[in-house]
């Protein structure tokens, strides 16, 4: 016990010094963001944010429609009469105040020449030459910026870098890193919802958003990374610390199926693992239990197909030794000092394993005469019957057993 | 035992700052009201759902005995499941319950089960949660879950939650087996029998801090045959770094019968690396026999390298470990070094997805050590076209074995096969799958299964009177989506699915 507090607190240390290497990481502009939830965008313009405001703008005059924005799907940007009311030389006022515009000054690759497309309404001709569109596909979100302009939030709260940025990208849009910081079910839902999108057949969240994979934790705030090659074997440590949390996506009839299935499915083991599984069942890389009852599942095939006869030289049907189920030794002979191949090896390392086939009557059956209790035993203080009155010492030993002296 | 009750009573004596929505990000519930985007956080969501879903598979398998006679040729189960689900939002009361029953072909008869069914009955603020009937609890500090028939309360109140649960714990008997001496009343669990009840102080509604400390004591005829402390914990630092911590200790037994901590690392988005301890050792119930045997406990270090490069084309991982056992001894204090006392294994693996409808991935595993050596390379091929409602898998392992217990069955063993799966509509799914395994010892090992999958539904449109109701498949709605949207899950699953 204490080397394994020992070797945990080694790596409490090893991750303690990993943090400030973390710390300049961040989940900020630097995390990428998430191509399920922000799509891909094109925009091909030059628009200097800082510049514009350094001049004395503020954010909602170019985005004015934010302010009653309930949607993602809405458009907040500024048209081109908004853009050119400003940057159109030809506007009397303009040009001193603000820098003269041609068409390719916003409009990155423009080379169908200048105002000429542009009507007095300060909108593109009907039959003027088109700069490649902008777009921008609605985030897979539920947003209001009109909802979070009202609780007083400011729009760098949110889209972090984009006073000194030149373009805004996806980048500038919130991670969910920096929307957790209100989100926090305190002073704003932290329901997965509350954001992520519902899926209409299932009402849970909407995990498919896009052709590529579907939309998954990646382990960025818990223990959670079903992208991890080795989720299937590992995500006990997120369902233990909060089992709700799962129910987001998942109802409890899909833990059973593999938990408490009937049929498991095949995908978490080789094809031929059915006759290989004996090596890592007793070194037990793999939890067997977790998923498998070993006194119904295990026992069953072994009992179907006839595995378990033979496991003692003599016994129940001794195939001769050529293909019995545990070697020779394994049983040993009273008096005689165990070998290396003796039952008591691999049952102090992996006993659930022998449950898998044997009953506690099966081994009391030997062990009545061979005592089964470790060093520490001599001593009443190691007795581990709980509450209990030691009703299981009378397996073995008979009433007024010197031995059980530590009971009274 | 005390002073957890004494946190309990603190806990909830403490003014109730409870906010809105504090379950600490917990699922998702209900269905928005159409083009409303907040529906559900203003409660407007209120049509009735009712989600269902069907299941049947036959497994053909041509099993042979140690001395190579046939034992069968012959379909095992049948399975059905059905799920009923009404969670609508910021309703008070809702429940969940799915049902399976079936039939082992072999032995005959029917039988069914309830697998889950209970009640939830929440504050529309949800602060508090009571869940009432059979349900699964997490944090039993014991491999796997627990189904209990009972009770489980939350609630939470500022940044601190308190949990408790009691009931009886159940353990499937769909097709359990009897014991050949008849005498299997020892597996049993259920009414009567066995009860246990637990506590737990939590921390809800911080970004990237999870902590939960409980207790859960375990009764088997009236006595009380386990008590275990757990501690789950984890703490994510600027989503770089996350460090985890769990432990499970047996108070009646003295001992730490699960214990982990890790370190995952993203230096960089592509990479991660991960670092873990686990300590183990087995724990009985104390009323058991096993209790008395003398057991050795286990520590493993294992450490993972994932890289994954943006697109999605291509993830790559090496994984490996050792795991170290105390010197083998025989009951004389005779040590027996020949047996061993540490053992390794390296895994990894490749996955390219080169186009969406391709997928190709290949993995190994290597064990050495205690009690034997074992190499296993497997891969395979998956094809999805038709936007993915057609997939084809091919697969195959093979594996060298020499398990030294059983050395006459050490040799090269192998295994391929093929699934077909056709999700023609987002709510059937068609399943036929064919494995042939080879082995030195025994020929002729051959699997079919097939299963159809299909998820039902009915929708009570919102706004109208019960008699007006205009029921509607649940899975029109889904059908809406795109062809990618699959109902159920697994078909469209993603690349990484590892193997042991």
């Amino acid at each position: 016990m204490k080397r394994a507090l020992l070797v945990s607190l080694l790596l409490l240390g090893l991750a303690l010094a990993l943090v400030p290497a973390a710390w300049s990481g961040g989940g900020g502009p630097k995390q990428p963001r998430s191509f399920d939830v922000y799509p891909e965008q094109s925009i091909p313009l030059r628009m200097v944010h800082a510049r514009h405001l350094e001049n004395g703008l503020v954010c909602e005059v170019c985005h004015s429609s934010v302010l009653n924005s309930t949607e993602t799907a809405d458009r907040n940007l500024p048209g081109h009469a908004l853009c050119a009311a400003c940057h159109r030389s030809e506007k009397p006022d303009a040009a001193s105040a603000f820098p003269k515009a041609g068409c390719a000054d916003c409009h990155t690759g423009w080379t169908e020449g200048s105002h000429e497309h542009i009507g007095a309404d300060l909108q593109p001709l009907p039959d003027s030459p088109r700069p490649p569109p902008v777009e921008m596909p609605p985030a897979k979100l539920t947003f209001s910026h009109q909802l979070h302009l009202g609780q007083g939030a400011v729009c760098l709260d949110c889209h972090i870098g984009i006073d000194s940025a030149e373009q805004g990208t996806r980048q500038h849009l919130p991670s969910m890193y920096t929307c957790l910081g209100c989100h926090d079910g305190r002073k704003a839902p932290d329901e997965c919802t509350t954001c992520h999108l519902q899926d209409p057949g299932t009402g849970r969240v909407a995990v498919a958003l896009s052709q590529s994979d579907p939309l998954q934790p990646m382990g960025r705030f818990r223990p959670d990374d079903h992208t991890d090659p080795e989720w299937l074997h590992r995500h006990e440590f997120a369902a233990r610390a909060d089992q709700d949390q799962c129910s987001a996506c998942h109802e409890q009839r899909q833990c059973l199926d593999c938990h408490d299935g009937v049929q498991k499915i095949q995908r978490i083991h080789p094809g031929d693992w059915q006759m290989t599984h004996g090596l890592q069942a007793n070194r037990r890389d793999l939890e067997c239990a977790a998923c498998h009852d070993r006194q119904d599942f295990c026992q069953d095939c072994h009992t179907r197909v006839g595995v378990t006869p033979g496991s003692f030289p003599g016994q129940q049907g001794d195939p001769a030794g050529d293909k019995r189920f545990h070697p020779a030794g394994w049983g040993g002979e009273l008096g005689e000092i165990p070998g290396a191949d003796h039952h008591s090896h691999q049952a102090r390392r992996s006993l659930e394993t022998c449950q898998t086939c044997h009953t506690e009557q099966q081994c009391v059956e030997c062990h009545a005469f061979v005592n089964p209790h470790g060093d520490r035993y001599a001593d009443p203080k190691n007795w581990n019957f709980g509450q209990g009155d030691g009703a299981v010492c009378a397996t073995c030993h008979q009433p007024g057993d010197p031995l059980l002296e530590g009971l009274r | 035992m005390r002073a957890l009750l004494l946190l309990l009573l603190l806990t909830l004596a403490a003014p109730l700052a409870h906010a809105d929505v504090t379950r600490g990000g917990a699922r998702a519930v209900g269905f928005a009201a159409p083009k409303s985007s907040f529906s559900w956080d203003r409660g407007e969501g209120d049509g009735v759902y009712i989600t269902g879903s069907a299941q049947t598979e036959w497994r053909f398998r041509l099993a042979r005995t140690s001395d190579d006679q046939v034992v069968s040729w012959a379909p095992l189960w049948q399975l059905f499941h059905f799920t009923v689900r009404d969670d609508a939002p910021r309703r008070r009361v809702s429940f969940e319950s799915s049902f399976r029953g079936g039939t082992d072909l072999v032995r005959g008869g029917f039988r069914a089960e309830v697998m889950t069914a209970f009640v939830d009955l929440e504050p529309t603020h949800r602060w508090g949660l009571v869940r009432v009937g059979r349900q699964l609890l997490t944090n039993a500090g014991q491999p796997g879950l627990e189904r209990i028939d009972g009770v489980r309360a939350r609630m939470t109140l500022h940044r601190v939650g308190v949990e408790a649960f009691a009931g009886v714990p159940l353990r499937t008997r769909l097709f359990a087996l009897t014991a050949p001496d008849g005498e299997d009343a020892e597996l049993v669990t259920g009414w009567g029998r066995d009860f246990t009840w637990g506590a737990a102080l939590f921390l809800a509604g911080h970004k990237a801090t999870q902590l939960r400390f409980g207790i859960q004591d375990r009764l088997r005829d009236g006595a009380l045959v386990r008590r275990h402390l757990t501690l789950d914990a984890s703490q994510g630092i600027a989503t770089r770094v996350l460090i985890r911590f769990d432990f499970a200790a047996d108070l009646l037994q003295g001992r730490f019968s699960d214990l982990h901590a890790g370190v995952e690392a993203r230096p960089v988005d592509p990479l991660k690396l991960v670092v873990e301890y686990h300590h183990w050792q087995p724990s009985f119930d104390a009323s058991s026999l096993w209790s008395v045997f003398a057991t050795d406990p286990y520590d493993q270090v294992q450490g993972r390298v994932v890289i994954t490069p943006p697109g999605g084309v291509f993830q790559g991982w090496v994984a490996g470990g050792v795991q170290a056992y105390p010197k083998a001894i025989t009951r004389d204090n005779v040590p027996r070094d020949e047996v061993g006392m540490a053992s390794g294994s390296v895994r990894g693996g490749v996955t390219v997805h080169p186009v969406r409808w391709m997928q190709v991935n290949v993995r190994e595993r290597l064990v050495v050590g205690t009690g034997g050596d074992k190499l296993m390379v497997g891969g395979s091929l998956s094809l999805m076209p038709f936007a993915s409602r057609l997939k084809v898998t091919a697969r195959g392992d093979w594996q060298r074995y020499g398990f030294e217990l059983q050395p006459k069955l050490a040799g090269d063993y192998g295994s391929a096969g093929v699934e077909v799966a056709a999700s023609p509509v987002p709510w059937v799914r068609v399943r036929v799958s064919g494995d042939a395994i080879f082995t030195p010892w025994l020929s002729g090992q051959y699997q079919l299964s097939a299963s159809l999958e299909f998820l039902l539904g009915v929708h009570a449109k919102r706004g109208r009177a019960v008699d007006q109701v205009a029921w509607e498949p649940a899975l029109l709605a889904a059908a809406g989506a795109s062809a990618r949207q699959h109902a159920m899950p697994g078909l469209g699953a993603r690349v990484g699915e590892g193997t042991p």
